[in-house]
Formats: structure tokens, C-alpha cells, sequence
């Protein structure tokens, strides 16, 4: 299939704002994940006889987005995974509404302290831009993997939010009522 | 299925999306409908859902991204470079010039066909319009995207060319055989260089030991080894281009 003019700017009308969304949870940097966009419209253009059903243009463009992403990792090292060092145990309550009123970027910043291989399945849960079945084949890994590390990380995800959350601030993070919740059991 | 099974399949719901469709998520939602406790503990969990999906969606989009991507279009095209008008006439031109070049110094047999051959590279080399198809790729998808396009894969630069890195490429044909065309990263200069099998192109009068020229803007070299013919053409002196080699 080769992408005509139609077909382009409707990927890109279509599709930019959550690639950039996903590139910028894998990249921690707005260039890269800007570089990273462009990248992958580009490939979208020189490589479009690899897309052989219209309907798959934008799985294709997710999973070729995360592939440059890996190479370069790969060969530049650019992207160094930070541990996750919050106590979990001794922390407070994180409620919807104290999510919704911290900044974006305090999210942002929690999400990319996630290992990638656990960052990746959950920023495409909340984008929800692909099923399960493209997300597993994206990862290359069953759909039951992408369920586990997506659990693994909205735990993490919570963990590391609220331990922000508690510090002593000098940002703009709202401070939680002090109470524990147990993330993996109902209450 | 017990509820903290039930809850496992739940976390991974996603409203309004196809997950509402698939057999597995029905079966937990029935259950979440029917469970009181299930039930409270699947509302808390979506709209704790709902909360992070919004921050990762207000992050802010630069505001040129769009505009940027649109345009990206207008310069990575697949036409070849000598279907172009503009490129024709800058062809015509650098042609016409090492043709009286040529002329002057009355070349036969294989130099003239040498001094043809790096007129119509020169020309690539100039065409800055739509200089590589592809670029940005590392080693390994390079030759992929080599032996995809039918180019040539199995290149072999000198140590301190390679040194520089390919930054793209894309392939051009001479005379109906088709030629790679490397473009190198050189700090405050450019260089190409082409690549072609030997016997496509035979009686071009090469030997291992490069031959250096002057083709238009172009500083060359070219060489053969291993039944490959190299064209190196780089905008700086001659003295530069030789320690690359």
C-alpha cells in the first residue's frame, strides 16, 4: 500500500498528539520524543509499502515508534532506567482527586521512573490507542504478559505518585490525608 | 474465579474502547455487577484510571509538531532525483560544464566513461532537494533497507571513512544500473559517497589505488575493491579527502 497524500495527513491528524504522548513516556525528553514522532511519520513515508492494510496504519506507526525508540537505546544509551526506590508500605492514601490536582509533569515524571518494559503496556492503557492483541504483538509477548506488567505497573505507577505526594514539597504536588491503601486487594 | 482474580482482568479494563467486546472482560464485569465489594473496589479503580489517563493527556503538545510533520512530507518523496525539473537543468548544467571539460582535454575509452560517470554522481551529489530517501537508520536496518531497495548492502568503506557514519541514503541509477548513494556526517562539510558493482559497469578503467578528479563543486576520489566501484565526492580540499582514504 503506498500512502497517499490523504492517507498521510489523516495519520497525522489522527495519530500525532498520542504518538508524541507515547514518545514522550519513553524518552523523559521532549526533543527526543519529538524526534522520535517525526521519525516514525517518516518511516511512514519511505517504508509505506510495509503497511499492508490501511486499518493497521496506526498499530504500525506505534510499534515502528517503539522500535527506533529501542534501537537508539540500544546503541546510545540515552535513556538510562532509574530505579524505584519509594517505601511502599509506610505511605499515605492516593485518591482520584488528589491525582487530578497535581501538575501533569509530576505524572509525567513518576511514570518515566518505571521500567520501560512495565512504562510501555501502561501509557498505552491509558492512551487507549491499541487493543491488547496489537499492544502484544508490539511487545512481542502474549496478551496475559501485557496484563501482568500492567497491573506490576499501575502499582508501581501509584507507588512512586504517592511518595511524591508525601514529601515535604517545595512543588506544586498536593498533600495527602494520611491513611493506607492496599493496592492489590479490595477493601 | 475469585474476586482478586477477577479484579486482575478488571485493572486492565478500558471504557469505551473494544474491551467492552471481548468475552474475558464481559465475564468480569458481570461479576463486578453482582459483587457489592468487587463492585466498589472496580469504580475506585476507574476513576483512579480516569485521573492518571488525563494527566498523560494535558501534557502539553508542541505547538508546531503537526505543522512540522505535514511538511516532512514535502521533502521525503520517493520521485527520483532526474524527474525533477529544477534538477534536470542543474544536470544539464554540470554535465554541459565537464563536457567541454572533457572536450578539452580530449579523454578516450575508459577516462571518458570514468569522467561521465562522476558528472551524473556530481549531480546526485548536488541534489540537495531530495538528497537521501532514507536517513537516521543505524548499521544493521541500513542494510536491510539496502537489500530491500535492491542497493548494496555489502559496502565496505576505508577505516577512517566509516568512522563518520552513514546519515542516509537512498539508491540512483547510471546508465540503467543502479548505484547506493551514502551520505556521510562530516562536521562543516559534506561528502557522498556511491557505491555500484564493477561489472554493471565495466571498462571504468579503476585499480584498487583511488583516482582522484574534480567533478563540478566536488573534490573525488574513486576506486575499485572486491568488485565494488567507490566514488567519494566531498566539498572540501584534496589534501582532506586523501587522509580519508
Amino acid at each position: 500500500m503506498d500512502v497517499d497524500e490523504m492517507d498521510y495527513e489523516q495519520a497525522v491528524a489522527l495519530y500525532h498528539e498520542d504518538l508524541h504522548r507515547f514518545a514522550l513516556s519513553l524518552t523523559r525528553n521532549a526533543d527526543d520524543a519529538r524526534d522520535l514522532t517525526q521519525e516514525s511519520y517518516c518511516r511512514l513515508l519511505t517504508k509505506s509499502g510495509q503497511v499492508r492494510d490501511r486499518a493497521k496504519v496506526k498499530s504500525w506507526l506505534f510499534t515502528t515508534l517503539y522500535r527506533v525508540f529501542l534501537g537508539w537505546k540500544r546503541h546510545e544509551k540515552r535513556f538510562p532506567h532509574l530505579e524505584i526506590t519509594a517505601n511502599e508500605h509506610e505511605l499515605p492514601m492516593l485518591t482520584p482527586e488528589t491525582v487530578d490536582k497535581m501538575d501533569s509533569s509530576v505524572v509525567l515524571e513518576a511514570l518515566q521512573e518505571i521500567e520501560e518494559h512495565h512504562r510501555t503496556p501502561l501509557v498505552l492503557f491509558y492512551l487507549q490507542s491499541l487493543s491488547y492483541r496489537e499492544i502484544a504483538e508490539m511487545l512481542e509477548v502474549p496478551v496475559g504478559t501485557v496484563m501482568s506488567r500492567l497491573s506490576r505497573a499501575k502499582a508501581a505507577l501509584r507507588t512512586i505518585v504517592t511518595a511524591r505526594a508525601a514529601q515535604p514539597s517545595d512543588t506544586n504536588v498536593v498533600p495527602l490525608p494520611s491513611k493506607h491503601r492496599n493496592l492489590s486487594k479490595s477493601s | 474465579m475469585n474476586r482478586e482474580e477477577a479484579q486482575f482482568i478488571l485493572q486492565a479494563y478500558r471504557p469505551n474502547s473494544e474491551d467492552a467486546h471481548d468475552p474475558q472482560f464481559k465475564e468480569v464485569l458481570a461479576l463486578a455487577a453482582l459483587d457489592p465489594v468487587l463492585g466498589r473496589w472496580f469504580a475506585d479503580e476507574q476513576a483512579m484510571d480516569a485521573a492518571f489517563a488525563a494527566k498523560l493527556r494535558a501534557q502539553p503538545m508542541p505547538a508546531d509538531l503537526k505543522s512540522q510533520l505535514l511538511l516532512a512530507r514535502a521533502t521525503i518523496r520517493h520521485r527520483a532525483w532526474w524527474r525533477q525539473p529544477v534538477w534536470l537543468a542543474v544536470a544539464a548544467s554540470v554535465a554541459l560544464l565537464l563536457a567541454l571539460g572533457g572536450w578539452q582535454l580530449r579523454p578516450e575509452g575508459g577516462e571518458a566513461r570514468l569522467g561521465e560517470f562522476r558528472s551524473a554522481m556530481a549531480v546526485a551529489a548536488l541534489d540537495m532537494n531530495e538528497h537521501v530517501e532514507v536517513f537516521g537508520l543505524d548499521a544493521p536496518a541500513l542494510k536491510v533497507w539496502l537489500t530491500e531497495h535492491r542497493g548494496h548492502p555489502d559496502f565496505v568503506l576505508p577505516p577512517k571513512l566509516a568512522e563518520h557514519g552513514v546519515m542516509g541514503c537512498k539508491i540512483v541509477e547510471w546508465q540503467g544500473h543502479r548505484v547506493t548513494l551514502l551520505c556521510l556526517k562530516f562536521d562543516g562539510g559534506h561528502a557522498d559517497i556511491f557505491v555500484a558493482n564493477a561489472v554493471d559497469l565495466p571498462g571504468l578503467a579503476l585499480g584498487a589505488a583511488p583516482q582522484f578528479a574534480v567533478a563540478g563543486p566536488f573534490t573525488t576520489a574513486t576506486w575499485q575493491r572486491e568488485g565494488k566501484i567507490y566514488h567519494l565526492a566531498g566539498n572540501f580540499p584534496a589534501d582532506q579527502l586523501k587522509q580519508l582514504l
